[in-house]
């Protein structure tokens, strides 16, 4: 007995001693994601704050892609909220103490898109670190109002759950700075805060609007009995409506402006059956009706701002479709945007700078402008990389190409890989309105499909620019066709250029659109009461097909079989076909732990197994934040719940591998998380990587790309999974593995041809894909107390190269341009810019040697030119032997330069020493003439425009030529050699016999 | 190699050996603890001049590099390229250098701001060893993963409110990697250095591996490999001065 509890007690002591590296986040190591954008249309816009005593510095609350900060106006902008929740609600800067910002996380332009928010955060240094401070359960916040006289005191307004009942709504008060929490004003779990302001002049008055509003996934109402506008003056403590004014039935939202100059002037903007804009000049005692136009009183849900000049009350600015600006206090307006240049429509925060009101910052749905004349023109910031992507798709072009659809910014496409950066310039518009789901035909990339909000869906052709609507229209008999507000439109990948998308039948076509075959019957609940979007909206109608339900939601045909197919619905049927749509069979109630009718976000039918599936729910629409996740391995008939605890955020997309069957992503509300054991276990990528919702995958199958649709922050690119597919626990335990990469070819262009300049202020540019060599191996532990390196040999063991290695736990990434060393050149009074750069490699077989202290590891690859490169062999072999024989020269060259130095040197020390004045004098002569013949090797004069050529800068010249372009030199270039090697052979003669 | 990249290159070469800082206790006690790491407080105090040999790696292309420091004032940086001396120095009250890059061998006056972080650099026991007589702050940020490794995160911040944050190795005390905040041309521009390869020289333990790179410029990062750390080797106070043309 005794000897096995030793022996279990050893186990123990072993398995804690040797145990086992749990797959985390770190085991990413050097495999980051590399955000491309695009910055060319940017993103919806939610909170915009400026530091009052130094307006250069700005920060920028967007829909979901985080918060941004500016030091320099808007000339360029860095993310500063990476590490936590990307939806922005509110933002506000304490002016007493500007290193101290509130960041309200949860957007309140409550649309059918809308993110979630996780509480109110706070840095006290300017933005460097950030703390959570409370109104966790809050789901989003729309106004935090710092009291101006004291920054401790702040309130903060949380209209709360979108899609369910709350009693974390309300307006919240804190007196020490956020550390505790008082609620100071509520109506009902079904009612929030919508906006709140301090009168600048007497802290103890305070305004408050509440609202009362709803969404579910078919419908939105706007309005209620718990709706009004409420004032305090005894500092929050007791509250007074003083809204009776507004309208004898129930009010909806309601935004509020105070004149900073004169703050008994009070501006409102009511909601109700007749909504509009309401004007106090006794503090709300009283009120005046004022200017009804259609843009004052727009989508009061979505447009609930309304500012007013720091210094003039009859100053009135009012962002909604366009911005509005009135001169007499709000009788009548005029519209400030888009003579000298478009403006982005859709407008939801303004920072007025108070210390000169001429400078605006305006947010649109489309990115940030500055204006300098209150409004009347604006400059874009293209810089702002924050679009809302909903669907993304590559080709098989070299570089490949992602194309999708924005939330509020149309359809695009770009390039994933550009020399020098993928600037704005790079994107090409295909499609406007909201964007959805992009598809080049396999069979022609000049043909792409191209979809807007509610299925439209058109089919372009890029080499002539015609756009053809192609949706499939309804047929006599049937009912009226519902398409999802992001309708799934899909290609076949059995049968290249077939399409098909989805209302709420499933149609495909095999003719580019021009007739479609309706593969089922309707495959929705068809439940008609969530079918009554023309009556939704609350007091403001709103029915603009974000509502549309009972659709078609995602479609996967399986790449194994193209008679199988899944469809996914937004009422929660999940529908598979064995035959081609025949049959239909809803399995949806075969999966145990699902509550009924939860939207289905997106199926994934294996690449490996036909009977095997993937499928994410996602709740959130009905407030049930949960992550849903199944797998199916009978095609539908049981099902298996692959989530963890350690994923976070309602689910939106998963993905299977190409190759590793085991290695599956997932796209949640939060950020993008992984498993390598086929969904036992989960862990967040985050690389480069912010908590931003992920919408859509694609794995590119020639680069092994992981490309990545966020909402929020544009198209990442993970380049090759490659080494990722490898890692299982095996791996995970041992000190040092390499592991492969994607094919990396020898290729030897050397910079891009017309781009020069590298890319300026103002414009965004997302990085390349690096097309040097990666040699990928996994440590399990950081090499701190020793030497790791990476040598490199040739087929002979040569060696020919060594670099430091990196050194980090998980995966590291060296890369090698597979150039030689640069050559040794001659010194001369300039650099010698061809000393810069070795040639390129051979093909051959080369040796990688990782060296870590005293232990080493080697590969072997065998590097191969680019197949695609229009170069011949002969041509590729001709530019190696003359890049060769430069490279050569000026070595050789740079020995003859060293020699005659030496020469030099030591016959100076004689003359110096000597007292012989005959030696003095000959030596002298010797001395001048060694002088002069270096002259003539290596530039010497002590100018940088001297533009003097010598042999080295001849050789140096001609040799960068050779070696830029991975083809044939020229002819010229050949002839040229030969005059160089007959001038060396004569200063070899020459310095021979001086060297003598 | 471009003008760009060499200035820049310059800019971070002024790598520290040892780092240190602290203000509340828990920052005191982790300083301690890697002083002791690095040779404790008597061997560093030892120290009053040292040479430094190595190499720039760029793409295979080593570049040599020697560091000459002394008495906590005084430093002097030679780089070669293609034959031509680079240099940087500081000589306890100016900073000065040439750089043939330009397209003239003349020495000149450093600006102020570069001059203070070439100065920094001279400090051989490194920012956290007696910080508080440096006029310095210490704060413990607290204990935070860094690539899968634990460190102790402190911040030091010098009286023009410039900061380094310093993440230091749980296990050795040892700094793995160091984030600073300087202010070049009105602007603020962070920086990150990593530590890696230490070895133990004469009772000091110093980083052979030094990496560093600019914050959000795409320049990738510049590689330093130590190859012989000197300690008290005769150095007149002649070469840190700024040469006569």
């Amino acid at each position: 007995m005794k000897t096995k509890i030793f022996f279990f007690v050893f186990i123990l002591f072993a398995y804690y001693s040797f145990g086992q590296v749990k797959f985390n986040s770190n085991i990413f190591g050097d495999l980051s994601a590399r955000q491309i954008g695009p910055a060319s249309m940017s993103g919806r816009i939610t909170a915009i704050e400026g530091v009052n005593k130094e307006p250069t510095i700005i920060y920028v609350g967007t829909a979901a892609g985080g918060v941004f900060k500016t030091l320099t106006g808007g000339a360029s902008f860095k993310p500063v909220f990476d590490k936590y929740t990307q939806s922005i609600g509110a933002i506000a800067i304490d002016q007493l103490k500007p290193e101290i910002v509130w960041v309200g996380t949860g957007e309140c332009n409550v649309r059918n898109s809308v993110s979630v928010g996780t509480g109110l955060y706070k840095t006290n240094d300017a933005g460097e670190t950030w703390q959570c401070v409370g109104l966790e359960k809050s789901e989003r916040i729309s106004k935090i109002a710092v009291d101006p006289k004291d920054g401790n005191i702040v309130f903060v307004a949380v209209p709360g759950a979108l899609w369910g009942d709350s009693e974390d709504r309300g307006l919240y008060k804190t007196i020490d700075g956020g550390k505790s929490w008082e609620k100071i004003l509520y109506t009902d779990e079904k009612t929030g805060c919508a906006d709140v302001v301090i009168d600048p002049k007497n802290h103890d008055i305070i305004y408050a609007s509440m609202w009362e509003f709803r969404r579910t996934p078919y419908s939105f109402s706007s309005g209620g009995k718990g709706s009004g506008l409420f004032k305090s003056i005894d500092g929050g403590k007791s509250w007074f409506r003083i809204d009776k004014a507004f309208s004898e039935g129930d009010l909806g939202r309601i935004c509020i402006a105070v004149c900073p100059s004169e703050p008994n002037n009070i501006y409102a903007i009511a909601e109700s059956k007749n909504t509009g804009l309401f004007r106090s000049t006794d503090g709300g005692e009283t009120w005046k009706k004022n200017s009804a136009s259609t843009n004052v009183t727009a989508r009061p849900f979505y447009f609930s701002t309304i500012l007013v000049d720091p210094t003039d009350a009859n100053r009135v600015y009012r962002p909604a479709f366009s911005l509005s600006i009135s001169k007499d206090g709000g009788e009548s307006f005029v519209d400030g945007s888009g003579e000298n240049g478009w403006v982005h429509s859709d407008h939801h925060a303004l920072w007025i700078n108070p210390n000169n009101p001429n400078q605006l910052y305006l947010g649109t749905d489309g990115g940030v402008y500055l204006s300098v004349n209150r409004g009347y023109d604006w400059l874009f910031l293209a810089n702002l990389p924050v679009s809302q992507y909903y669907h993304v798709t590559t080709d098989n072009q070299s570089p490949y190409n992602v194309y999708g659809g924005l939330q509020d910014n149309g359809s695009w496409k770009g390039p994933s890989s550009a020399p020098g950066g993928i600037k704005n310039k790079d994107w090409r518009g295909v499609g406007g309105g909201d964007g959805f789901a992009v598809v080049a035909d396999a069979t022609d990339n000049n043909i792409i499909y191209s979809e807007s909000q509610g299925g439209n869906i058109n089919r372009i052709n890029l080499k002539t620019g015609e756009s053809k609507d192609v949706q499939p229209q309804q047929e006599k008999g049937e009912p009226k066709l519902r398409f999802n507000w992001n309708t799934p439109i899909v290609q076949s990948s059995v049968n290249p250029g077939v399409i098909y998308i989805g209302a709420q039948y499933l149609y495909r076509t095999k003719n580019s659109g021009e007739t479609w075959d309706r593969l089922s019957k309707d495959l929705t609940t068809n439940n008609p009461e969530k079918q009554k979007q023309e009556e939704s909206g609350g007091l403001s109608i709103d029915n603009s097909s974000a509502e549309n339900h009972c659709t078609i939601y995602t479609i996967c045909e399986s790449n194994l079989d193209e008679n199988l197919i899944w469809v996914g619905t937004d009422d929660g049927n999940l529908q598979v076909t064995k035959d081609g749509g025949k049959n239909w069979t809803n399995v949806v109630n075969n999966i145990v732990g699902l509550p009924l009718n939860t939207w289905c976000s997106s199926v994934e039918a294996s690449h490996f197994d036909k009977y095997t599936a993937y499928v994410t729910f996602d709740g959130h629409r009905s407030g049930d934040m949960n992550t849903y996740v199944f797998k199916t391995t009978d095609a539908g008939k049981s099902w298996r719940s692959i989530t963890t605890e350690d994923i976070k955020g309602y689910a939106h997309k998963i993905k299977e591998d190409l190759v590793n069957k085991n290695l599956l992503f997932l796209g949640t509300e939060f950020g993008l998380f992984v498993s390598i054991d086929g969904g036992t276990g989960w862990v967040q990528f985050k690389n480069n990587f912010p908590n931003v919702p992920v919408m859509d995958m694609d794995i590119q199958k020639d680069e092994n790309d992981l490309v990545l649709a966020t909402h929020g922050r544009g198209i990442m690119i993970i380049d090759d999974i490659t080494p990722l597919r490898k890692i299982s626990q095996k791996i995970l335990d041992s000190d040092f593995v390499f592991l492969p990469s994607r094919n990396y070819f020898i290729d030897g262009r050397e910079g891009p041809a017309g781009e020069s300049f590298p890319p300026p202020a103002g414009e965004f540019t997302g990085p390349g894909a690096s097309d040097e060599l990666a040699v990928i191996y996994y440590l399990k532990e950081r090499v701190v107390t020793e030497d790791i390196k990476l040598e490199i040999f040739d087929s002979e063991g040569k060696l020919l190269i060594t670099l430091p290695a990196s050194k980090r736990k998980g995966i590291n990434i060296v890369r090698w341009n597979m150039r030689l060393k640069p050559p040794k050149v001659a010194t001369g009074s300039k650099f010698e810019f061809s000393g810069f750069i070795g040639p390129m490699i051979g093909e051959g077989e080369y040796t990688f040697k990782i060296v870590k202290g005293e232990n080493s590891w080697t590969q072997k690859l065998n590097l191969r030119f680019n197949p695609k490169a229009t170069y011949t062999k002969n041509d590729r072999e001709l530019q190696q032997s003359t890049a060769m024989k430069l490279y050569n020269m000026q070595e050789e060259l740079a020995g003859i330069s060293e020699k005659l130095k030496t020469r030099y040197d030591s016959l100076q020390n004689i003359i110096n020493s000597t007292q012989d004045e005959n030696i003095k004098n000959i030596l002298t002569i010797k001395c001048t003439e060694i002088d002069s013949l270096r002259k003539t090797i290596a530039a010497s004069k002590e100018s940088m425009m001297s533009g003097e050529m010598r042999l080295r800068e001849n050789i140096g010249s001609v040799y960068s030529s050779v070696i830029s372009y991975p083809g044939k030199p020229t002819d010229s270039q050949l002839d040229r050699i030969k005059g160089l090697e007959y001038e060396f052979e004569q200063l070899k003669n020459k310095s021979n016999i001086l060297l003598k | 190699m471009n003008i760009k990249n060499v200035k820049l290159v310059l800019s971070l070469i002024f790598v520290l050996f040892f780092i240190s800082n602290g203000f509340a206790q828990t920052a005191d006690e982790i300083i301690d603890k890697h002083i002791d790491a690095i040779g404790g407080i008597s061997k560093i105090d030892s120290v009053k001049s040292q040479k430094v040999t190595g190499f720039m790696s760029m793409q295979g292309m080593d570049i040599p590099i020697t560091i000459y420091l002394k008495n906590n004032e005084m430093i002097l940086v030679e780089i070669y390229v293609q034959g031509m001396k680079i240099l940087q120095g500081y000589d306890g009250k100016m900073g000065w250098m040439i750089n043939p890059m330009t397209g003239s061998k003349k020495p000149e006056k450093m600006d102020d701001e570069t001059a203070k972080s070439l100065k920094e650099e001279a400090d051989l026991g490194g920012k956290l060893l007696k910080y508080k007589e440096k006029g310095y702050t210490a704060e413990f940020v607290g204990k935070e993963d860094m690539e899968g490794t634990d460190v102790y995160n402190i911040k030091i911040t010098d009286k023009d409110g410039e900061s380094t944050n310093f993440l230091i190795d749980a296990g050795s005390y040892l700094i793995l990697k160091s984030k600073a905040k300087r202010k070049v041309m009105g602007k603020t521009v962070e920086s990150e250095t990593t530590f890696g390869n230490y070895k133990k020289i004469e009772g000091m333990v110093m980083p052979f591996l030094i990496e560093s790179k600019v914050t959000g410029m795409d320049v990738g990062s510049q590689k330093v490999l130590i190859d012989k750390v000197e300690f008290n080797v005769n150095l007149d106070d002649e070469i840190f001065k700024m040469p006569a043309e």
